[in-house]
């Protein structure tokens, strides 16, 4: 295996002339052909005048280069996400130019490599405490917040690395299914195989077909990956002849489901290492889970860490500072290291990107068409973001005359200028107020519960004391219809007096239990698109509901339902 | 092809789970990423897992041009008929 080179002295200790470096394609490219690339963008910071430079590559060793000869010539780089318009906006004031691909007018050109191949730089060694790095994340207040980073923390981190998995890696090609843009990425696809000397891929793997191919084409790979592949693999790819050339697979950025460690195994041959930690902190600890049950995380070499009231601390070299750091991950003590048991603060990551529900509920609001909103996470076999919003009148309005979906679309473009598209909300409910506890406060199950396949859209057509009117949308889409009967679909009386309690609950204060029905009718049958007006009473002095269900076509049921103590 | 076409609008509503669309408000012709329907890329980690379940349409090591082939319903179904196993 080749020797570990800490990473401030690569270019002065070097490594010889064809040593391979890295890959495009199947082309290698050798040390003195990176060290080049180096020295041509090495010329062009020297030669601007500016010191904090944003930096945006889809290749690999394109970005490796710019980024060690920024560092080299003493300037901070900036690495956004993405190279979106809206990214490069928020960048433009904080930086002096621009590097990369990025779709703005000017960009820093790397000086031509014929033109400095004859008198290469003496390099020196890089000053470790500089702090020229500086990564994002989405804070709280839902704009990105700018990380810097000391080279020391991202160099520490790869030793520790090193130490830890070299033996298991051996010599492999590193391919990568993440963008180096984001911290786990730089440090797993480019900082640690640069030290280590391995060679890494240039180009990103986006899709399964695309892992397969580079797995079977290498014969010792490593797979540096998140969980949106990861619980995504489909089992009729060639993963056979890769599955022998996987020495290790690397899972970050997000939490790794139990349910997609069996395909991981039988497709890729082991379970992932699975990294834990954030931009903040860097790695905080890791798991190889050969058991689904297995919870464990252990720190990584190096990291420190306390539990106080339920929160993790860290303390470890790859902080900025040398204080311990609380992170707003709730945990439980194991024997050799902690579970975690979810976050405390309504920031949610949804298919590994950071997103605050706050942020969104603000843009929301701000916008005019809902009068107050409320996201929270529906899991699933997918986790995605849900909406209950009560929207103003002009929402309402394009509601009624284009449809609901147009009201979802209208906010999911308010939203996009919040945040990526796989984050987006996908459901969406409207309702006259958010549902709210005995004590004023909307709680997250209330919301979820709009989300319930069995509640049907309703609009609040009249509302005085103990007296409403709602229109409800029986949907075919219903559960109730379910075999109810398969020819010609009826909504079951049982479902009628069961969306009389489901509504009754949520406008009034039902007491206790269900005790008893009166004077129930059921005079015409419900079938799926029907439009019926449920109106509710309610008796808080005898725990008495009486509802009707009516429509154009007439009356379809009534009744009387009581609550109270079951004594 | 337009049975299939259907066949397909209805797979990308139910494994996509997308919500307040029917297959009505699927345009053929229409992307189906980004702008059009505007699906993103863990949709298009879905549909390919969707697809190969459903059609046993084995994509193709070259995933340029097997993703070519997503760029709307109309391609879907050209794809489906040409590489499907079941």
């Amino acid at each position: 295996m080749s020797d570990f080179l800490p990473l401030d002295r690569l270019l002065n200790q070097r490594r010889p002339d064809h040593f391979v470096i890295a890959t495009r394609a199947d082309q290698a490219i050798h040390f003195d052909q990176f060290e080049q690339l180096i020295s041509a963008w090495h010329t062009a910071f020297l030669q601007s005048p500016g010191q904090r430079f944003a930096m945006y590559f889809a290749d690999s060793i394109d970005f490796a280069a710019a980024l060690l000869a920024a560092w080299h010539a003493g300037k901070c780089v900036y690495l956004p996400g993405d190279n979106l318009p809206a990214t490069c906006q928020r960048l433009a004031t904080g930086v002096d130019a621009f590097v990369g691909d990025f779709p703005v007018a000017e960009t820093l050109q790397a000086a031509s490599v014929a033109s400095i191949t004859e008198h290469l730089p003496t390099w020196a060694t890089l000053d470790r405490q500089a702090e020229a790095l500086v990564v994002y994340t989405s804070g709280s207040s839902g704009e990105p917040s700018a990380i810097p980073k000391k080279l020391s923390q991202l160099f520490d981190e790869v030793e520790a690395l090193a130490s830890l998995f070299d033996p298991t890696v051996g010599e492999s090609q590193i391919l990568a299914t993440v963008s180096h843009q984001h911290i786990y990425g730089l440090l797993f696809h480019i900082l640690w195989p640069l030290a280590s000397g391995r060679p890494f891929s240039a180009q990103r793997l986006a899709f399964p077909e695309d892992i397969a191919a580079a797995l079977a084409s290498h014969q010792q790979c490593v797979l540096i990956a998140s969980p949106a592949h990861l619980k995504r693999l489909p089992d009729n790819l060639p993963w056979a002849t890769g599955k022998s050339h996987v020495r290790a697979v690397f899972s970050s950025g997000g939490p790794l489901p139990a349910e997609a460690l069996p395909e991981c195994r039988q497709l890729l041959g082991q379970a992932p290492i699975e990294i834990y930690g954030s931009s903040e902190t860097g790695g905080i600890a890791w798991r190889q889970r050969q058991v689904d049950g297995a919870t464990q995380w252990q720190p990584l070499p190096n990291v420190e860490f306390a539990i106080t009231d339920d929160m993790l601390s860290v303390n470890s070299p790859h902080l900025a500072d040398t204080g311990w750091f609380q992170t707003s991950d709730r945990v439980r003590a194991t024997p050799d290291g902690f579970e975690l048991l979810g976050r405390a603060d309504r920031i949610v990551k949804i298919e590994e990107k950071r997103v605050s529900l706050s942020a969104l509920e603000q843009a929301l609001q701000a916008s005019g068409w809902v009068d107050e909103a409320r996201v929270c996470l529906l899991p699933g076999h997918r986790t995605v973001l849900a909406v209950a919003a009560v929207p103003s009148p002009q929402a309402w309005a394009l509601h009624d005359a284009e449809g609901k979906r147009s009201l979802n679309q209208t906010l999911r473009r308010i939203l996009a200028a919040e945040v990526e598209s796989s984050v987006l909300p996908r459901r969406w409910r409207y309702v006259w107020a958010l549902p709210q506890n005995s004590q004023g406060k909307v709680r997250d199950n209330a919301i979820q519960a709009l989300f319930d396949p069995r509640r049907p859209s309703a609009r609040l057509l009249h509302q005085e004391n103990e007296l409403v009117r709602l229109q409800l949308d029986i949907s075919a889409g219903l559960p109730y219809f379910d075999g109810h009967f398969p020819i010609a679909p009826i909504l079951p009386g049982v479902a009628q007096i069961e969306l009389a309690i489901l509504f009754g609950r949520e406008l009034f204060p039902l007491p206790g239990s269900f005790l008893g029905m009166e004077a129930i009718k059921f005079q015409q049958v419900i079938p799926p698109g029907t439009k019926v007006t449920l109106e509710l009473a309610f008796k808080p002095d005898r725990g008495m509901l009486t509802f009707k269900l009516q429509s154009d076509q007439g009356s379809h049921a009534s009744g009387r339902i009581l609550f109270g103590d079951r004594t | 092809m337009q049975a299939l076409e259907l066949e397909i609008k209805n797979l990308v509503i139910e494994s996509l789970n997308l919500e307040d669309i029917t297959p009505d408000d699927i345009d053929s012709n229409a992307a189906l990423f980004v702008e059009g329907l505007g699906l993103d890329s863990i949709d298009a980690l879905e549909l390919g897992l969707a697809l190969q379940k459903r059609y046993g349409v084995a994509m193709s090591a070259d995933s340029e041009e097997t993703r070519r082939h997503f760029a709307s319903v109309r391609t879907l179904a050209e794809f489906v008929t040409a590489h499907r196993t079941k």
